[in-house]
């Protein structure tokens, strides 16, 4: 049943059949209105926020039905007469956003907040998530947008670009108009005509074999086009992770299987008219399932008579599939026994580290179709095009030039996007069908059926001499990697070479095993194992501290590398692909201490029920992959004498298409309006591997560094002739000699095609260095844990673009502090997982974060593009152990499991010798 | 989110135009939680926005709220100056969600959702509310709001019966109170909730308790209690049997921080009454 109603967006009116259970959401985009963003769909996070009748309201949870003779207002309507509105302009001069996904609900609420006090903009903010920008540029602009005046797109456009934008300039993302009036860019944005949706029905079963699948009832409901199972696909073992060639991943996972690993894996795809009737058909399919032994604790699955998750014969790479071992590391330098034989004190800790969850506002989507030859097309929201390219050729046995693969805008990935999740099917799909195919995976589905950062087990026994020097460091740790094994060794390799590799400790050892689960997969995730092993090296480094009664900053400077050390856990022979690179360390510490007002031996402050500690950890992350991670750009100078800088790599929200730019206009002479921009596409950009293990600035920018400079050479060599002078710079879009000069222009029409190329990939690794302080309050009688103050010092080599590297960095300390106080995917006996929704998982919101502050320690570095260093994960991993430790300087407690949620907090206080009110 | 298995919205004026109750309707009131999950069980949705349900009163006897009145209209009604406990209600307002959610979400449609963390089942029973039920032949009774929620989502309400309007007597309205709400992230749900209740004149106190046990629960006093007292009579009036055991928290953490924020919450009215 539909029925016909009127009503009005945005000054347009509608006359629209609505099928009764329809959101507004749902109807809006539907009716082309794409920026309103659809994320949760339960009215936690406001992406979808729009104005009925000048109300503002959660469209997702508002019926559909209730529309008539009503009015609505989206983010589009907002802007006027060419203005934008004062809250508008607000969030573009104070950048107020990274991926844009949220931005748009967040704008549509924050026009309507009314409140003064930031406390009460943060408190009516409770209904806005976003994972990218920690609030703080949020609240910065809402505090601005309250009082700022209407402003004219155009000026507002001029007015970003007052700056040149050249290196070391807080120029603001080149994308902020689009974002801030809900441009249609995002990959759900673009529904081409025929457009069919996939939906794919889950095992409700951790582990079972399918003995048969029914779809005639489901394929009788009039919209379905066809259903697939696994008698249907090609059986080509591979790894959902994108990685370069070789592999280091089990190719381990199926288009459909004959066999279910975890509750929400695939069993069938539907392909229908809407999403309504393909989820409808998903529940008609009857699948007759053998049920089999599941397993979901890594210690018991490494057990020699344990269940076998990958018995198949067709999958490889499997280290020791009869033990469910998907990835298996040692590291090891001197000798740990005579190390700990030296040592005056030994301590050893178990540490229990939760499955968390990206959170990217927007979902996994990919939209598939044939191109007028016949190539196939996908857009997708993925941080690795190139790798799904290869994949996807290997699968369907296709020449890569008969797959293009492109993303659109991203509305953050976090890692979850180096995993290729949507691609493969919607591509089956349109080969199958030849039609143009959608999928847009759920937030439940995003918590149940993607990626996770891998729980880990990790134990670590620390020698050291009573003067505080470190003696020896063994570290175990087992790594849960659920079903399949993508990224399961080379993250469980991080949790042991960066956290140790930190310490100039002489016997180091560290064995890492990454075992199968029949749990939901992890994958890879900012930080991507150092973050594990950062809360095991730094908490246990604060205990040891305490115990000897040093400083707990004096004992990490004493035993930290210093600028002359060369890394060698972890890397084979005199194969040194980790270097220290710029060494800031020191300045950070500095930094760090100072701004938190931190005096060696300080006592906790008692107030009542109430203590206040501080704490403080250090981390270190590689910038890239050194000799893999490989990026190519071309630059062109154009007949009007603009430059055309073309890259493979991914802005994931970031802001690093920004920071590209701003290197080639340094470059070039010119500002960043001057250099255009086309990323991320395999038809059209070349090579990149993609945006993964904070390379893009590192090793894309080296990239755009080393082609610009080509290509300026040619010019001023141009520029030479036909001004009769070697002596030339190149500067304010010309080329100048002593006496003369020659605008690029000019140049351009008088050569054809100037253009050049490069490919880069590093030959060695720099380190990025991150030291983090905080300040906490825990209420001993509830166990909660209030976060009062997060100091952050990065030793970024260079700051391209300081503002978007404080972004990286302060997007980093929330995440950190989720992960520290409230985030953990809870799984029941079936590995089930117990909280897929916003409302029960549990994110910081503007209310539960702290003033932060970052510090950019600039040392620039002798191997990244103007001596700037990677800083896209190192942020997330220093602020568990932080807080942890404060918390141990406020209780004397120590927590070793994460999230310190209060209850766990409220435990280790009452089994302490510190009293409490029961 | 699109509830796809919907097949009919129906939009009464009246309630005699709903003839029949069948299983897989339900009633939709701010739609806000109906929204938010997915309803596979359910067929036919019935609108009560149209049945003109949204009043806030002030009346002889006290206060009476509509049973579709939107949250948000209690944060800016003007009531009475003596009517302190209102207070509470626009507490529990303020603690449930986005104001974009409590635009729309209604008081009676958190009452009858009967969620354990409800926020209004406690106010409502510290405050001793009397809730008035329309019955599917149009005939209404009234019963206490203790009475109302026995479980979590689980009410009194009969099949095709309706919750119509909450009433809150006069003298309950001149009550000093305080919310207090424990949960681990601004947004997430509560451990535990309290809602105080001080009458400066005769020294009564009510604790209406919600999010620690299945169905909110009073705790009365004749006259003020000692830390002591206080702590016993929650021992003793509720087990921890009785407490939530859930993946969120366990029931001895939700009595701990219950009694706690009693404490709390009673030390701050009378620090008021100072």
């Amino acid at each position: 049943m539909s029925d016909s109603l009127n009503f009005q967006v945005n000054e347009q009116t509608y006359t629209e059949s609505i099928s009764p259970g329809t959101s507004l959401l749902s109807l809006l985009r539907n009716l082309g209105w794409y920026g309103v963003h659809r994320v949760c769909e339960s009215g936690d996070c406001g992406a979808c926020t729009v104005w009925v009748d000048d109300k503002p309201i959660h469209s997702c949870i508002y019926p559909a039905m209730r529309i008539e003779e009503k009015s609505v207002t989206t983010i589009e309507g907002l802007a006027t007469d060419g203005k934008l509105s004062p809250m508008q302009s607000a969030f573009l001069e104070k950048q107020g956003f990274q991926c844009g996904f949220c931005t748009p609900g967040v704008i549509m609420s924050a026009e309507k907040v009314n409140c003064k006090s930031e406390t009460e903009i943060r408190s009516a903010l409770r209904g806005n998530l976003c994972r990218c920008t920690g609030y703080q540029a949020i609240i910065e602009s809402i505090l601005l947008g309250r009082k700022a005046e209407p402003c004219e797109v155009r000026d507002q456009v001029l007015h970003g670009h007052e700056a040149k934008g050249q290196v070391g300039e807080s120029i603001a993302k080149q994308d902020g108009i689009e974002i801030v009036t809900g441009k249609p860019v995002y990959t759900a944005d673009y529904t081409p005509a025929g457009l069919l949706h996939l939906k794919v029905l889950r095992s409700p079963h951790p582990h079972a074999r399918i003995r048969k699948i029914r779809t005639d009832k489901a394929k009788a409901i009039p919209g379905v086009h066809a259903i697939f199972t696994h008698e249907d696909v090609p059986r080509i073992p591979y790894t959902t992770a994108g990685h370069a060639d070789p592999q280091p991943d089990p190719l381990d996972h199926y288009l459909l299987d004959n066999k279910v690993r975890f509750v929400g894996d695939r069993v069938a795809a539907v392909v229908a008219e809407t999403v309504a009737i393909a989820e409808q058909a998903c529940q008609l399919i009857e699948v007759d399932y053998e049920i089999l032994p599941h397993i979901i604790d890594p210690e018991q699955a490494m057990e020699r008579n344990a269940v076998v998750i990958h018995d198949e014969p067709e999958s490889c790479q499997i280290p020791e599939r009869d033990r469910n071992i998907a990835g298996k590391v040692i590291l090891e330098k001197g000798n740990i026994e005579q190390g700990f034989a030296a040592a005056d004190l030994i301590i050893e800790n178990t540490y229990n580290l939760p499955a968390v969850q990206h959170v990217h506002l927007e979902p996994h989507i990919s939209t598939s179709w044939l191109d007028e030859d016949g190539t196939l097309v996908i857009r997708s929201s993925t941080q690795v095009p190139f790798h799904c390219q290869t994949l996807l050729s290997k699968i369907f046995d296709l020449p890569k030039d008969k797959i293009r693969v492109f993303k659109a805008k991203i509305g953050g990935g976090f890692g979850n996007k180096q995993e290729i999740l949507t691609e493969d099917l919607c591509a089956f799909v349109t080969l199958k069908t030849g039609r143009p195919v959608q999928w847009e995976f759920t937030r439940t589905e995003e918590f149940t059926a993607t990626n996770s950062r891998h729980a880990m087990k990790i134990q670590l026994k620390t020698g050291v001499k009573l003067d505080g020097t470190i003696v020896a460091q063994d570290m175990a740790a087992i790594s849960n990697t659920g079903a399949y094994g993508n990224h399961a060794t080379t993250v469980v390799y991080l949790t042991g070479c960066f956290p140790l590799g930190l310490y100039r400790c002489a016997n180091q050892k560290f064995v890492g095993h990454a075992v199968y689960t029949n749990t939901m997969p992890a994958g890879a995730f900012r930080g991507y194992g150092a973050t594990q092993g950062s809360f095991a090296v730094e908490s246990q480094l604060d205990e040891i501290a305490q115990r000897l009664n040093i400083d707990p900053l004096e004992l990490r400077l004493k035993n930290i590398i210093s600028a002359d050390d060369v890394l060698t856990l972890g890397s084979k022979g005199d194969d040194h692909f980790h270097v220290v690179g710029s060494y800031g360390i020191v300045e950070c510490f500095d930094k760090v201490s100072q701004a938190l007002g931190y005096i060696s031996g300080m006592q906790p402050i008692v107030n009542g029920h109430l203590r206040r500690g501080f704490g403080f950890a250090v981390g270190m992350q590689a910038s890239g992959l050194a000799k893999i991670h490989t990026a190519c750009v071309k630059i062109s100078l154009k007949t009007d004498g603009k430059f055309e800088l073309r890259t493979g790599s991914i802005d994931v929200g970031t802001g690093s298409d920004t920071t590209l730019r701003q290197i080639a206009a340094q470059v070039l002479g010119v500002s960043i309006a001057d250099i255009e921009l086309i990323a991320g596409d395999t038809q059209t950009t070349p090579y990149d591997s993609g945006s993964y293990a904070s390379a893009t600035i590192y090793i894309s920018g080296q990239a755009v560094n080393l082609a610009a400079q080509k290509l300026r050479d040619k010019i001023l060599e141009l520029a030479a002739q036909i001004l009769r002078s070697p002596q030339l710079i190149i500067a304010d879009n010309k080329v100048k000699s002593p006496t003369a000069e020659i605008s690029l222009l000019e140049i351009a029409q008088q050569a054809e095609n100037l253009s050049a190329e490069s490919e880069y990939a590093a030959d060695k690794c720099s380190m990025t260095f991150a030291v983090q302080g905080v300040e906490v309050e825990v209420d001993t009688e509830t166990g909660h844990i209030k976060v009062l103050r997060s100091i952050q010092a990065i030793d970024i080599g260079k700051a391209i673009n300081p503002r978007i590297c404080e972004g990286q960095a302060i997007g980093g300390m929330i995440m950190g502090l989720g992960y520290a106080l409230s985030e953990e995917l809870r799984i029941d006996e079936q590995g089930k997982i117990l909280n897929p929704r916003l409302r029960t998982y549990q994110l910081p919101t503007a209310l539960d974060v702290p003033a932060m502050q970052v510090f950019l320690v600039e040392k620039a570095d002798p191997n990244g593009p103007f001596g700037a260093k990677g800083i896209g994960e190192i942020g997330a991993n220093c602020t568990a152990p932080a807080i942890a430790n404060a918390i141990a300087h406020a209780t004397g407690i120590r927590l070793t499991q994460l999230p310190m949620t209060p209850e766990r907090v409220w435990r280790h206080l009452k089994r302490s010798l510190f009293s409490i009110r029961e | 989110m699109d509830l796809p298995n919907i097949e009919t919205y129906l939009r009464p004026t009246n309630l005699q135009a709903v003839k029949t109750w069948s299983p897989g309707w339900s009633w939709l009131a701010g739609g806000t939680w109906l929204f938010s999950e997915p309803q596979p069980h359910l067929k036919v949705l019935v609108d009560l926005e149209k049945l003109n349900w949204s009043e806030i009163e002030v009346t002889p006897e006290g206060l009476a709220i509509g049973a579709t009145c939107k949250m948000e209209k209690l944060l800016n009604f003007s009531y009475p100056e003596s009517w302190t406990s209102v207070k509470a209600l626009q507490s529990a307002v303020h603690h449930l969600a986005s104001f974009k959610v409590t635009n729309m979400a209604t008081v009676g449609g958190n009452i009858c959702l009967a969620l354990p963390v409800s926020n209004f089942a406690p106010v409502m029973v510290a405050l001793e509310a009397i809730y008035e039920i329309i019955n599917p032949t149009s005939q209404s009774y009234r019963v206490d709001a203790i009475e109302f929620q026995t479980g979590a989502q689980q009410t009194i309400l009969q099949p095709g019966e309706v919750l119509r309007k909450i009433s809150i007597p006069l003298p309950n309205l001149e009550w000093l109170v305080n919310f207090k709400r424990i949960a681990i992230t601004t947004a997430g749900y509560a451990a535990s909730i309290v809602v105080t209740a001080y009458h400066p004149q005769s020294s009564q106190v009510r604790f209406g308790l919600g999010a620690c046990v299945p169905a909110p629960r009073l705790i009365k006093f004749s006259s003020i209690p000692t830390s002591a007292e206080l702590s016993e009579a929650l021992l003793s009036e509720i087990s921890l049997s009785e407490f939530i055991e859930d993946d969120k928290a366990s029931a001895s953490y939700r009595r701990q921080v219950t009694q706690i924020l009693m404490q709390r919450s009673l030390e701050e009215i009378l620090c008021q009454t100072l």
